[in-house]
């Protein structure tokens, strides 16, 4: 979905080879002993690594013909939150520094 | 106990007819006013009802069981969101709400082809129907009738204790979805939220006092929170080795594999995306998805924290066997029965039925979002009355065969 929304290229065949594979690949990391020993989220963005090398391969052999772009379906006002880009850094912040709290320098120790 | 269930019932009635009478004048026909709330959602219902649906009362038991067993670690399930929520505000929502789009699968149809918005949808309504509704309520239920002892209560076995949560879950849920649709969830999802960052904080709070007892002194709130931080350092630490495994979250995989999954989660998940969807403007779905972010860093004092607190007084009371693999998922029970003051059973029995609900309700409306719009509509073409009853009947048929099936 990222591709689809960022990529002005991305063709239709893309996701169709994607999820099978993903199925298939994540499928495997359950049942072969040797991943078990690492944590699962490590094969969940291994996956995503392989999808997208799959997505630009695509993009590169097959591009669509014409670029994408989302239509204007003027449904609401779309001016964006004024002061959002410095909420999201104090937001940033807050995740930091609770993680600085919880590490071995402060109380890990 | 009849105090307890007197409490309940008034407070889940409360919310419902505050639910009703904020929605009743709402046209339900249009499928903009029945999905999307009529696109009419401030930014702070947003956030709330975001919160709601991702916070569900097996969570309540669970990750704080992973802390439990685990470490402070367990946070990166919730602190990390706020970054996946960042790219919700700022790169997908501005695309999705330009192209009105209603449902991630038509915009798959939108930019790529009818069969892959197929495939996906297929997948969604699976993934639904089959995983996450029955797991919501049997693992809702089982932390239900865990901590307030429903079998003791009503005299019957476990096995009806569980149906019957179960079942009223399921048949309230229902009410809502269907006849209040997106607005009424998310407006009973706010109210019900309130009750939850109360009931849910208090268990902390009242959970440090007791630490402040057990460490002797004169059991001051001070007292206890030195006791919480300084005691066990190793839980507290939120950095865990590459190399460990679940309950633990490794450190590599904060910015990697877990970004990954709050992505996919707070990004392609119908059930999460439509309450920002129906926003009332792009601003307004903004501010609801970057507050969404701040309070999931509060999240952290509800479901992680008290973890920590239940393994700081649990072991030095005790009272629970920390070598017995299943000590994880009784440790918030066991700890909510420790600290809660009766007089507030009833009131955080009706929370936690809340968020059980809310879950539930959500996923409900989203199945029902996608099989009516992605589904029913261009296969059959039907006017969207038709779909309802169709929609009930079925979601009716399978919920309850699959709840007599989990029981």
């Amino acid at each position: 979905m990222l591709f689809g929304l960022l990529s002005k290229k991305a063709p239709s065949i893309a996701p169709k080879i994607t999820v099978p594979v993903h199925i298939v690949l994540y499928g495997a990391t359950k049942v072969i002993p040797f991943c078990q020993k690492w944590h699962y989220l490590y094969w969940v963005f291994f996956c995503f690594v392989v999808e997208a090398v799959i997505y630009l391969i695509c993009i590169k052999v097959c591009p669509r013909k014409e670029d994408w772009e989302m239509p204007d379906a003027k449904v609401m006002d779309m001016t964006p939150w004024k002061t959002g880009k410095l909420w999201a850094v104090v937001a940033a912040a807050v995740i930091i520094v609770m993680y600085i709290v919880c590490s071995p320098l402060v109380l890990g120790a | 106990m009849l105090l307890t269930v007197i409490e309940f019932v008034a407070f889940t009635v409360i919310v419902a007819v505050l639910s009703w009478y904020k929605t009743k004048d709402e046209d339900l026909s249009s499928k903009e006013g029945y999905f999307l709330a009529g696109r009419g959602l401030p930014g702070i219902v947003i956030a709330g009802s975001l919160m709601m649906t991702n916070l569900s009362a097996e969570q309540l038991v669970g990750t704080n069981g992973q802390a439990f067993s685990g470490s402070m670690s367990t946070m990166a399930w919730e602190a990390t969101s706020g970054f996946a929520l960042m790219v919700l505000a700022f790169v997908i929502l501005p695309r999705f709400l330009r192209g009105g789009v209603a449902t991630i699968p038509e915009f798959y149809k939108m930019r790529y082809d009818t069969f892959t918005m197929r495939m996906f949808s297929c997948m969604f309504l699976i993934a639904y129907v089959v995983t996450m509704l029955p797991t919501i309520l049997y693992s809702g239920s089982v932390a239900l009738a865990k901590i307030f002892n429903i079998q003791e209560i009503f005299g019957v076995s476990y096995f009806w204790a569980i149906l019957l949560v179960c079942f009223s879950t399921g048949l309230i849920g229902m009410a809502y979805s269907v006849f209040g649709g997106l607005k009424a969830v998310a407006y009973s999802d706010t109210i019900n939220g309130v009750g939850l960052i109360i009931g849910g904080f208090a268990v902390p709070i009242l959970g440090i006092f007791a630490l402040g007892n057990l460490a002797g002194g004169d059991g001051s709130f001070g007292d206890g929170l030195h006791y919480l931080l300084t005691a066990t350092p190793d839980k507290m630490n939120a950095w865990a080795p590459p190399s460990s495994v679940a309950p633990y979250v490794p450190w590599p995989l904060l910015l990697t594999g877990m970004f990954v999954n709050n992505m996919f989660y707070w990004a392609t998940n119908q059930s999460i995306i439509q309450r920002s969807l129906g926003g009332k403007n792009l601003a307004e779905a903004q501010k609801g998805a970057i507050w969404a972010g701040f309070f999931k860093c509060l999240d952290v004092f509800v479901i992680v924290l008290p973890g920590v607190i239940a393994y700081q007084l649990l072991t030095a009371q005790g009272s629970i066997d920390t070598s017995v693999g299943s000590a994880g998922d009784q440790a918030y029970p066991m700890l909510v029965m420790e600290v809660m003051p009766t007089l507030l059973m009833g009131f955080f029995a009706a929370v936690m039925f809340g968020a059980i609900l809310s879950s539930f309700n959500s996923v409900l409306n989203s199945s029902s979002t996608i099989f009516a719009l992605d589904i029913w509509q261009p296969v059959w073409e039907k006017n969207a009355d038709a779909d309802k009853t169709v929609k009930i009947g079925k979601y009716f048929g399978r919920f309850f065969w699959q709840c007599c099936l989990d029981c």
